[in-house]
């Protein structure tokens, strides 16, 4: 999830580099205090770092409002939008998430930069999210965004209603392929999603794995038919 | 984690049961060191890392991720852990052993 904020705190338009820079100067502001109280923190024995946390963690929550002043006074413009998307990715109330969604949804839809929001939808899977998402995909014709939309709304409608979702599954891969989608194409991620579900679903018979152990001997999974087997995908980390 | 794996490894060494593991650590000569430190004696597929041919196929996305296989290699569970994955084995070893 930081990740995902931190890639979307990186690609904001320039397209009005005077209220811009008040979104950007908030912003500015939460990291350096965020760098800060990390700094204090690692210089605190390991016994009060709990109440420190506790106590002088920066909350995204006190940047809020800041955020949604600026976003009225920019009603329409970029830095509405951006103010927005930070809000969205940022605020701990579900009030005021839902809120700035609405505005972004009846304000924004067309515009290519809502993209991350789209990330953090199935974070949220209320009817907020839903009519966000069916509203971009109703309003916005760039393929990127339109791609991430109608793979986010399958993922969202797999338990509730599986025809729909697989419909959009299919239009991802026939004219969505090539979208980026978190470092992969959405080609080969719906196949990927395909295949679990095909494959790695509850009842159905695992896959055999071919490969090696540590010392490079090689095995099979299928070795352990007859026992109850643990699968761990791990690592010492 | 390990001492769970451990617990469950000892406790069930006569049972029809095996934990294997799928390994992502890029560096196996750092890796070999912490088996013995932990005592893990299963065994584990070596991925070379999480972008790995088996953690690819198997679309995982998190670490750690677990599924149960019965006596017939169909996953019956995923994702369990504690109690419910001790519970979850139990009845699967009981169900071997009646089939």
């Amino acid at each position: 999830m930081i990740s995902i904020v931190m890639g979307a705190l990186l690609c904001v338009a320039p397209e009005d580099p005077a209220t811009l820079a008040s979104v950007d100067t908030v912003k500015q502001e939460f990291e350096a205090a965020q760098a800060a109280f990390f700094e204090k923190y690692s210089q605190t024995p390991e016994g009060e770092r709990e109440a420190l946390l506790r106590t002088e963690r920066p909350s995204p929550d006190d940047y809020v409002d800041q955020m949604l002043d600026i976003a009225d006074e920019h009603e329409g413009e970029a830095a509405e939008r951006d103010a927005l998307i930070w809000v969205i990715q940022n605020s701990r109330s579900a009030e005021t998430r839902n809120r700035s969604i609405n505005i972004l949804a009846d304000g924004h839809a067309a515009d290519a930069a809502i993209e991350p929001v789209l990330y953090a939808m199935p974070f949220y899977p209320d009817p907020t999210s839903m009519r966000f998402i069916r509203t971009v995909l109703d309003e916005n014709s760039h393929p990127n965004v339109k791609g991430i939309a109608t793979y986010t709304l399958a993922k969202m409608t797999w338990q509730t209603e599986p025809d729909e979702a697989r419909t959009l599954i299919d239009r991802v891969a026939d004219e969505f392929a090539d979208v980026d989608y978190r470092g992969k194409s959405l080609g080969e991620t719906v196949e990927r999603d395909l295949f679990e579900i095909e494959n790695l679903a509850i009842g159905k018979v695992a896959p055999d794995i071919a490969g090696e152990d540590i010392d490079g001997v090689e095995f099979n999974l299928s070795d352990y038919r007859g026992k109850v087997v643990v699968l761990d995908f791990w690592g010492d980390w | 984690m390990y001492p769970h794996e451990r617990s469950l490894v000892k406790n069930l060494a006569n049972e029809p049961f095996a934990i294997i593991g799928v390994n992502s650590d890029p560096d196996k000569d750092k890796l070999r060191p912490r088996l013995a430190e932990e005592n893990i004696t299963w065994r584990s597929f070596w991925d070379r890392d999480t972008s790995g041919p088996i953690a690819t196929a198997w679309n995982v996305q998190g670490w750690p991720t677990v599924y149960v296989l019965d006596h017939e290699g169909k996953i019956r569970y995923r994702d369990v852990q504690g109690e419910q994955l001790d519970a979850a084995i139990e009845k699967l070893i009981a169900e071997a052993k009646g089939a």
